[in-house]
């Protein structure tokens, strides 16, 4: 594939991903407040909205989580960087993101054991979508998770042995 | 072995929730357990009822941040306390509370709050590294206040009500912040020298409407969930939409186009934080199953009996637990284990969560690894060694008070209703 159209694809994943996000957390407030509205005002209240607002919540989460991965800012102990040159950070980081790959790869596999396991006894999480539907967030997760940690891993690397090449 | 092979991992910048999340899978494993109850645990997030306060408030905060609001409350602080000694440093501190109490101490409160504080605290002559050290140590005051996600979190994770949580955290909360209050009035009345100018009531006003709507907002807030009338979670919707209303059709400060990148930035942080528990939620499925918590408990009971002694090993833990790791994911893994033996001692549940804020609050700008002292070095150019001399008066100031909150236990309890 050539550079250009990987880079096309590329931000067409990231409008994707980000558009879902904008569209998850817009919802999220939008039924809360009718929520509040309808059962102070008018006291009724739609039943499968909470359940519904939860499973927003579990769904930008999961999906603000893929992409903090690519913005680098999932939750660290980055203590022994704090000391460390930035060009061994590389190395580091790049044997860290590995790691991560290899465990996110294997969450991806259970969570589709999972998703099949669910889908023998289908339960409706609320109305009537069953709850496996809802649970994909899950493989899908982690399974860009995988991909990005993995070419994360790489860049890194690709940067500690170009540095090297200068020096 | 391997447990303590993973951990390793967790030194070179693996994400917290691999960690977690791979710990899990190795004991579960290792137990015979099928690998999927790591799913069940995390499908659990689904079915926690206040969970969607947080992004709403973590929202709030970032609108806040991304609008003028800063500059309002200071240019208001500026006329309201201008003519008291460290009058500026006092609101100063007080500002970062609030904003802490929104953003959760993510750094935000340092980088977003500290361009427009360190200047006009140096331009009203406040030394060097008083100023230093004020904001990076009020970078994480504040995580006591409502709507403060940490109090959320620990709510959640200690099975507690969240809005005892919110009342037992005012007093110690204010104790933290008068205490800086204090020693910022002796030093502003040792250090600067006051124009004797006065205050017209025109420029009162005037800054007094400019920051009405958004000091509407912890009024309502807070009234709304101190009386019940609405719950956590729904005070969260509607700061959101007020907040979001203000800034965008009164204010103007914030474009729809700038709502994506806000929005992504917001889920970017709660995401993190909630992947992070996700991961708990199984890991503790596995500690409790294990039964260590129990195992620990009576490690500990033989070899600490008084309850004093407990509490000032948990006070050195934890500060030590919140200069190393992010707070959230400290209080994800740490709590399910100290809560079963802190209650052996005969500690509250909302006392243990006050006390593990404070800790963790503290132990933020704790040398040498405390993570504000590293951003507030990057955010103002300055060495970190500077910034450990800047931020050790100030440290010494919440450790005293840190020792009051936790050996009072009433400050945090009298409060609630019994």
């Amino acid at each position: 594939m050539p550079p250009e159209k990987g880079q096309n694809l590329r931000r067409l994943f990231y409008l994707f991903e980000e558009g879902l996000l904008v569209l998850l957390v817009g919802l999220m407030i939008v039924l809360s407040f009718s929520q509040i509205i309808l059962r102070n005002f008018f006291s009724f209240s739609i039943l499968w909205a909470d359940p519904l607002i939860r499973h927003l919540v579990l769904w930008a989460s999961f999906l603000g989580a893929t992409i903090a991965a690519r913005k680098n800012k999932h939750i660290k102990i980055d203590i022994v960087f704090r000391f460390i040159s930035p060009r061994h950070q590389l190395l580091l980081t790049g044997i860290g993101e590995l790691f991560s790959a290899l465990v996110c790869a294997l969450l991806t596999w259970i969570s589709i054991e999972f998703i099949l396991d669910e889908m023998e006894y289908i339960t409706p999480a609320f109305a009537t979508i069953p709850t496996w539907k809802l649970q994909m967030i899950f493989p899908f997760s982690f399974g860009v998770l995988t991909l990005r940690f993995l070419y994360q891993a790489l860049l890194n690397w690709r940067g500690y042995w170009g540095v090297n090449r200068i020096e | 072995m391997s447990n303590l092979f993973i951990s390793l991992f967790a030194l070179v910048g693996t994400p917290l929730f691999v960690i977690i999340a791979a710990l899990a899978l190795l004991n579960f494993y290792h137990g015979g357990i099928d690998l999927t109850v790591v799913f069940i645990e995390m499908y659990r997030i689904a079915e926690t009822p206040t969970l969607s306060a947080i992004p709403l408030f973590a929202f709030t905060g970032f609108l806040l941040a991304e609008s003028k609001a800063a500059n309002r409350l200071v240019n208001l602080s500026q006329v309201l306390m201008g003519w008291l000694p460290g009058g500026l440093a006092i609101m100063a501190i007080v500002i970062c509370a609030v904003f802490t109490a929104f953003t959760g101490a993510s750094g935000m409160t340092i980088v977003a709050l500290g361009g427009l504080l360190y200047p006009a605290l140096l331009k009203n002559r406040y030394p060097d590294n008083f100023s230093l050290g004020l904001l990076t140590t009020s970078g994480s005051l504040g995580l006591l206040f409502p709507p403060s996600i940490a109090l959320i979190i620990y709510g959640i994770v200690a099975e507690t009500p969240i809005d005892q949580l919110f009342i037992a955290g005012i007093i110690p909360g204010l104790l933290l912040v008068g205490a800086l209050s204090l020693y910022s009035y002796f030093k502003g009345r040792a250090h600067t020298h006051l124009p004797a100018r006065e205050v017209k009531l025109s420029t009162l006003l005037q800054a007094l409407r400019e920051s009405s709507w958004e000091l509407l907002l912890p009024l309502v807030v807070i009234a709304g969930i101190y009386t019940g009338t609405i719950a956590v979670s729904e005070a969260a919707a509607l700061s959101a939409l007020y907040i979001l209303i203000v800034e965008m059709a009164i204010h103007r400060e914030i474009h729809w186009r700038q709502l994506p990148g806000i929005i992504r930035e917001t889920m970017v942080m709660v995401g993190g934080i909630i992947v992070v528990l996700a991961a708990a939620l199984a890991y503790t499925n596995y500690l409790i199953d294990a039964q260590i918590p129990y195992q620990l408990l009576g490690f500990i009971e033989r070899h600490i009996d008084s309850r004093l002694v407990f509490l000032i090993l948990l006070n050195l833990f934890l500060l030590a637990v919140g200069c190393m790791i992010d707070m959230y994911s400290a209080l994800l893994v740490v709590v399910p284990l100290i809560l079963p033996i802190s209650q052996a001692y005969d500690i509250h549940p909302i006392h243990l969560g006050i006390i593990f804020l404070t800790n963790l609050e503290i132990g933020y700008s704790t040398p040498p690894v405390g993570l504000n002292l590293f951003i507030a070095s990057m955010r103002f150019e300055k060495p970190v060694l500077k910034l450990y001399w800047a931020s050790l008066p100030f440290l010494f100031i919440l450790l005293g008070v840190l020792l009051l909150i936790t050996y009072v236990p009433e400050l945090s309890l009298f409060l609630l209703p019994h």
